[in-house]
């Protein structure tokens, strides 16, 4: 299996200035590796605060660490899943879609040649030439969605988007998901939820406290995260 | 350089985000596009009513005299201003997608430069219905436009550079905007100050440059390409040294502005 990214005792710290001659600091991550291999669907499991959305920043670019590495082969075009990136709510959604497409990094014309398509999966109808603030939030939320899901780049990351919109697009878009899967399409799916990265990935990584504890296949990566808090959860009833 | 594709990309981006941002902007109110003719001739009114009307300041050329420099001077205080938190604006962009944060004041003062054409041609047109006739110097103008865009660039670069390290600059910038309308002459003449102080207060770009769109406009002479030239080099110093400058906190603005 060919590598994509690897990501070696990376670690993350924010530092805010709350005046003049204050600053906190904050460690996001402190220690983390694991590596993604190409068709991968990887899921990265923590509670909240474990670190997971930095994570994704620093996969995606946004940020760099502040110690360790990340390693991404021949600049493989890592794109996050973001909802609605930059929407202009003033505006239709075609507007918007074409806008968010380019700020996702794609050329205008790759992003109108796929516009029928987003369209069509964000089953908006008329509505794409409606201003997007007479959208429903499920609407919206959809039509980001689509946005992000049409335009394939080689490694999307995903942050628990997967709630989006009804049950019905929530299990149309967990179709398209698995089919990108089984299309050598490589994922970073990020979650607290182990049922959705069991569903949808086939390795995972534990992150706790900004630490990488466990990589490896998907079952026993959850296997002993589901462990892990019952035990926990037993002691605390015990208490 | 592997990054040709990328900056025509960006730009392409920037066309779509200044086209989008305003018809945003125009959308939330009634009349429209139309206010962008409005708001500047209604401003012009207000002028020509306090010192054309009532104040019958000196000769019934102060009005033009006012308007030639308070057009340009205003294009540079509020595109200067306006792009100054462009960047904690973006804050929301920026943790989502990785974008060369320059983009962000660089949309700021394009869109700024589409709404200050409107303003002049609504000078061109009030200059000519006062009785201005057009002469060969008048050809310059474009130069000088495209020397105070660069100008707006440059300075726009460096503040929205800086606030998001001392975001209390944003109290002080408006204030030195307004310190730099009135030292350049905005309301009156460059014959109104001392002579030894000429050359210190031409030292002032916006001066100079307002000088030299009077000179254009009003006493049909051409522009003193020397001072054009050395803002148009001193701009694009700026604007490079800039580009570096974001390119090496690309990655730590966002953290900043967490």
């Amino acid at each position: 299996m060919r590598q994509a990214i690897s990501v070696q005792n990376a670690g993350v710290h924010f530092s805010i200035r709350r005046s003049l001659f204050r600053k906190d600091i904050i460690p996001a991550l402190r220690d983390v590796s694991f590596n993604l291999y190409h068709g991968d669907s990887l899921g990265i499991i923590g509670r909240n605060g474990a670190g997971k959305t930095t994570l994704l920043r620093l996969l995606c670019g946004i940020i760099r660490p502040d110690s360790g590495k990340i390693i991404i082969n021949n600049n493989l075009k890592v794109t996050m899943l973001s909802l609605q990136v930059g929407f202009e709510p003033a505006l239709t959604g075609r507007v918007n879609a074409i806008l968010s497409g380019m700020l996702l990094g794609y050329h205008k014309c790759e992003v109108i040649a796929n516009l029928d398509k987003i369209i069509e999966f964000a089953e908006l109808g008329d509505f794409i030439d409606k201003p997007v603030q007479t959208y429903s939030s499920g609407m919206k939320a959809r039509l980001g969605f689509a946005v992000a899901l049409r335009l394939s780049p080689d490694v999307l990351l995903i942050d628990e988007v997967l709630g989006v919109g009804d049950a019905e697009f929530r299990k149309k878009s967990m179709a398209v998901m698995k089919k990108k899967l089984l299309s050598d399409q490589t994922i970073v799916l990020v979650s607290h939820s182990a049922a959705t990265v069991k569903e949808l990935c086939n390795r995972a990584v534990w992150i706790e406290k900004g630490r990488s504890i466990m990589e490896g296949n998907v079952d026993e990566v959850i296997g002993a995260y589901e462990n892990f808090f019952a035990k926990k959860s037993r002691q605390a009833v015990n208490r | 350089m592997n990054n040709l594709p990328a900056i025509r990309q960006y730009s392409d981006l920037i066309l779509v985000k200044v086209a989008a941002n305003l018809r945003s902007e125009t959308s939330g109110n009634y009349l429209g596009y139309l206010w962008w003719i409005f708001e500047p001739a209604l401003r012009m009114l207000v002028y020509y009513l306090v010192f054309g009307f009532l104040l019958r300041r000196g000769t019934d050329d102060y009005v033009l005299f006012l308007l030639t420099g308070l057009i340009p001077c205003i294009w540079f205080t509020r595109s200067v201003a306006g792009s100054m938190i462009s960047i904690i604006q973006g804050k929301g962009l920026m943790m989502q997608v990785h974008l060369p944060k320059i983009i962000l004041p660089t949309i700021r003062i394009c869109q700024d430069a589409v709404k200050e054409t409107v303003v002049i041609i609504l000078l061109f047109i009030f200059l000519l219905l006062y009785g201005v006739s057009p002469s060969l110097p008048w050809f310059a103008l474009p130069v000088m436009f495209v020397t105070e865009f660069l100008l707006i660039a440059a300075s726009a670069y460096i503040i929205s550079a800086v606030i998001p390290f001392f975001p209390d600059l944003r109290i002080i910038v408006p204030v030195g905007l307004q310190m730099i309308m009135f030292c350049s002459g905005t309301f009156y003449s460059i014959d109104m100050i001392p002579a030894q102080y000429h050359r210190l207060f031409l030292m002032n770009p916006v001066a100079s440059l307002l000088h030299n769109y009077r000179n254009i406009l009003l006493y049909n002479q051409w522009p003193d390409w020397n001072s054009l030239l050395f803002i148009t080099a001193g701009s694009l110093v700026a604007i490079y040294v800039m580009w570096l400058v974001f390119r090496r906190l690309d990655h730590f603005y966002p953290r900043i502005t967490l």
